[in-house]
């Protein structure tokens, strides 16, 4: 109950550093706008029907972009702010522990990440079976946790706002660009259905397109497995440095 | 002292890599007590702090607090105790009010608590602000209001009244003294001599990592009253300073019977002058130390203060 309270407690910091921080609330509106404006070009290019495939980049434009913006770049942001105004320690001194802080911080944006990819089907007219959907939740939600982690093991080597966004690029460029351009690039492609957001985007796209998604062995391997090795890694970096090391 | 023993330091040693930030630090602190543990930036006042309050490991040694080895704390000993450093932050963006109710709601406060410490701080009337508009002084009323908030038994102080002005500096002062009554005991670490001796029950003079003394502040300016002065002022105005030679006392003896003194005082050493004897270090050489200008002190911001 104690550690509840205590999480939920972080968790109303969290929520309020994300509605006064317009660098933080600039990821969730930039996605959702993005993809409404490019539905509209679509739209507006092919008559008022959009085609199916133009649907499904759409979509995986939406995930990339939502995945790293609100996933890893969100939490690294929030962790990072409170080391340059010098309010972690000072949590950690008011008998917050590690755990309830990582619940806490990871909280909102979890639910955001999860909320923002739910709304692209009715952003983007994409309809969705009952089948289709659930494959799409449970992507979006593992999706969604394996960002947040990301995002804590930033936070938890920058030092302020600055330096998470720095830390923050070569993550976004592996998870975000690279299923992004799959499509376009034959070498990309290959790569891509090795990372969760390219599992995401290529189950995001058949769903999209109408085709009955079957989450496979090994897209199951790789979605679960980068989250426990974000898990893992996670929890070392958090050994070895806290959340602030001295 | 009869009082209740808090927290207990024995040979507390801490060694980083090659370098030895405290040696054999041993002392005690009870319930109603400030100790000061004082000295230069570097002193390894932090790093004690840091130690007692399980944020960091000692080399050797064992520090005790509230009956706990500080090895073996968790996040529930914060509960019981409070801690400030120099840079403890505020959520700037909420309000003051708010500041302290989100640590109201952490360390299980009541609300009523939170009204109670807003008019305790004089930040009442400030509630509504949001946290980064208010002043230095302010800011660190909001931080002490907070790290007190929950009644703590033992309250951290590290440099709470650095880069202050004068007037909160005594404002801040007051409401320690007011903890003290309490039954609080702060362990208070300072480069500020005059607020060590205006606030302190004991000091601890830290040099290198070491304690050079301690003691209670007037019991220390006595130790180092080696060569006792006389201050004398006459009704000519002019100023003698005399000893405690046969001849200089048959003279003071002449001037009061002739009453011809207007003002007589003794010359024992302050805390800045002892801690320089006793350590052979001198603090906060730019600020000008003797004569206790904390005016000074308070209106700069920290410096570094070990000068050979």
């Amino acid at each position: 109950m104690k550690a509840i309270k205590k999480t939920w407690a972080v968790a109303a910091i969290k929520y309020e550093a994300i509605a006064h921080n317009m660098a933080v609330l600039t990821g969730p509106l930039m996605t959702i706008g993005l993809v409404l404006v490019m539905r509209f070009i679509y739209q507006d290019k092919s008559d008022g029907i959009i085609s199916p495939e133009a649907l499904a980049s759409l979509l995986v434009l939406g995930i990339s972009l939502n995945m790293c913006m609100n996933g890893v770049a969100m939490v690294s942001t929030l962790i990072s702010e409170e080391k340059e105004k010098h309010t972690l320690r000072v949590l950690m001194t008011a008998s917050v522990t590690g755990g309830e802080y990582f619940a806490g911080t990871i909280l909102f944006p979890f639910l955001l990440t999860v909320g923002i990819n739910l709304l692209f089907l009715p952003i983007t007219g994409c309809s969705v079976n009952g089948a289709g959907f659930a494959v799409y939740l449970a992507t979006t939600v593992i999706g969604a946790a394996t960002s947040c982690v990301i995002g804590t093991i930033i936070g938890i080597y920058a030092k302020n706002q600055m330096s998470a966004s720095m830390l923050c690029m070569p993550v976004l460029f592996v998870f975000m660009l690279i299923p992004l351009f799959a499509g376009l690039i034959e070498g990309l492609e290959k790569i891509t259905g090795f990372l969760f957001t390219g599992v995401l985007s290529e189950a995001a796209g058949e769903i999209a397109q109408g085709r009955v998604y079957h989450l496979g062995a090994f897209q199951t391997a790789v979605l679960l497995s980068e989250l426990v090795i974000a898990v893992l890694l996670f929890l070392l970096a958090y050994r070895k440095n806290g959340y602030e090391k001295d | 002292m009869s009082q209740k023993i808090v927290l207990e330091l024995n040979a507390v040693s801490k060694r980083y890599k090659t370098e030895l930030a405290l040696k054999d630090i041993s002392l005690t602190l009870c319930e109603g007590e400030i100790l000061g543990f004082l000295g230069p930036s570097g002193a390894g006042k932090t790093t004690a702090i840091k130690i007692i309050t399980g944020q960091l490991r000692q080399t050797s040694g064992e520090a005790r607090i509230l009956g706990t080895d500080s090895e073996n704390l968790d996040a529930s000993i914060y509960e019981r105790i409070g801690v400030v450093s120099d840079q403890s932050g505020v959520y700037e963006k909420m309000t003051v009010q708010r500041n302290l109710e989100i640590f109201a709601s952490i360390l299980e406060v009541p609300k009523s608590r939170v009204t109670e410490v807003l008019q305790k701080t004089g930040l009442y009337e400030h509630r509504k602000k949001p946290a980064g508009k208010l002043s230095k002084g302010q800011g660190q009323r909001l931080v002490l209001a907070r790290a007190v908030l929950h009644k703590p038994r033992i309250l951290f102080l590290d440099e709470p009244t650095s880069g202050l002005d004068p007037a909160t500096a005594v404002q801040i002062h007051e409401m320690l003294l007011e903890l003290k009554k309490e039954g609080m005991a702060i362990f208070l670490t300072t480069h500020n001599m005059e607020e060590a001796a205006c606030l302190c029950d004991r000091v601890a003079l830290l040099c290198r990592g070491q304690i050079a003394e301690l003691d209670s502040p007037e019991a220390l300016c006595i130790k180092y009253n080696t060569k006792k002065q006389y201050r004398v002022r006459l009704e000519d105005k002019t100023e003698v300073t005399l000893t405690e030679t046969p001849e200089d006392i048959r003279k003071l003896s002449e001037l009061l019977k002739e009453n011809k003194v207007v003002t007589l005082h003794s010359c024992e050493p302050t805390l800045e002058q002892v801690f320089l004897q006793a350590t052979g270090y001198r603090l906060n050489a730019e600020q000008g130390i003797s004569q206790g200008n904390n005016q000074k002190h308070a209106g700069g911001t920290r410096r570094k203060g070990v000068v050979r």
